[in-house]
């Protein structure tokens, strides 16, 4: 079972990775634009109803690089905070 | 797989909010519990709700395809802290998300935390343990956890977008848009998530035994 599984296993990595480095049209016409967004963009298309905008407008100058930047700030800050407390060397010392 | 407001039935995002409501009190009162109960499941929380927010929002660019999308995050933390508790994170983080980066929905919170805190959390969850009790190392049952919890989440996504949309699109359409660049990504994801348990069993092995993960060596 354990080979069987770690076979398919294999096939399975080698068809994401042909899938990875092969051109698949899914419609995109942006550079990068977002799977979500192509839902949305086909939900426009065909029933008209466009994707709501966000209840603070973070569009409006440098508003929604503030927020990435501060988004980013804070979970980049609370990952490295816990990653000390679990795995830096004072936590092998404690716990030992 | 963040469905956006007003794409949905109303029927069906009341629906969505109601099964997921059940999940995530039950994950709440789990936290609670194994909080008081394991003095590591509060920074083990802290490091996967801030990483479940970061991930699920992160668009990776694929080279080949020329799209980009997010990995989900939740079959990582539902292997480590408990698919109930990894329901309330995705909720918090899939709530922010709509809020501020209009990344899905208000009123389909409900349906997005049911694809990717529900599904994705438990299908990830329940194949981490039976890859296990197959004899599979952590890293490889934590990778195929990964990746089919990650592509389910979309599967799932599809499901719901087709059965309670606006338009009664087929199943295949949001598939065909969704898992060609998912696909790949899911391999990614899987790779993070058996990386990050074979780090983790590597650096602290303590922490996968305190939190029932894994047995200790003899």
């Amino acid at each position: 079972m354990k080979s069987w599984v770690n076979s398919w296993g294999k096939i399975i990595v080698l068809v994401v990775l042909v899938l990875l480095f092969t051109p698949i049209s899914v419609s995109a016409d942006e550079k990068w634009l977002g799977t979500d967004d192509l839902v949305d963009k086909k939900m426009n298309e065909i029933t008209g109803v466009s994707a709501k905008e966000p209840l603070i407008d973070i569009s409006q100058g440098n508003l929604g690089l503030f927020l990435f930047t501060i988004g980013g700030f804070t979970a980049g800050t609370m990952v490295g905070y816990q990653w000390r407390v679990m795995f830096g060397e004072s936590a092998g010392k404690k716990n030992d | 797989m963040h469905i956006q407001d007003g794409f949905m039935i109303g029927k069906w995002a009341v629906g969505w909010y109601g099964v997921s409501a059940v999940f995530a009190a039950k994950g709440i009162y789990e936290i609670k519990k194994r909080s008081r109960e394991n003095q590591m499941f509060k920074p083990l929380l802290g490091l996967f709700s801030a990483a479940v927010f970061f991930i699920s929002i992160l668009p990776v660019p694929l080279p080949g395809l020329g799209t980009s999308s997010h990995a989900a995050g939740t079959p990582m933390a539902a292997i480590l802290a408990g698919p109930f508790a990894a329901t309330v994170l995705s909720m918090i983080a899939l709530l922010l998300q709509a809020a501020l980066f209009a990344h899905g929905g208000i009123t389909t919170l409900g349906a997005n935390t049911f694809s990717m805190g529900v599904v994705g959390s438990f299908l990830g969850y329940g194949l981490f343990k039976l890859g296990r009790k197959l004899g599979l190392s952590l890293g490889v049952a934590a990778c195929i956890a990964g990746i089919f919890g990650d592509l389910a989440v979309y599967v799932t996504s599809s499901f719901q977008l087709a059965y309670g949309g606006i338009h009664k699109l087929s199943v295949l359409t949001f598939l065909g848009v969704y898992m060609p660049t998912q696909l790949p990504l899911s391999l990614v994801e899987g790779l993070v998530t058996g990386g990050m348990v074979t780090y983790i069993a590597r650096v602290r092995p303590d922490i996968l035994v305190n939190l029932g993960i894994d047995k200790a060596q003899k």
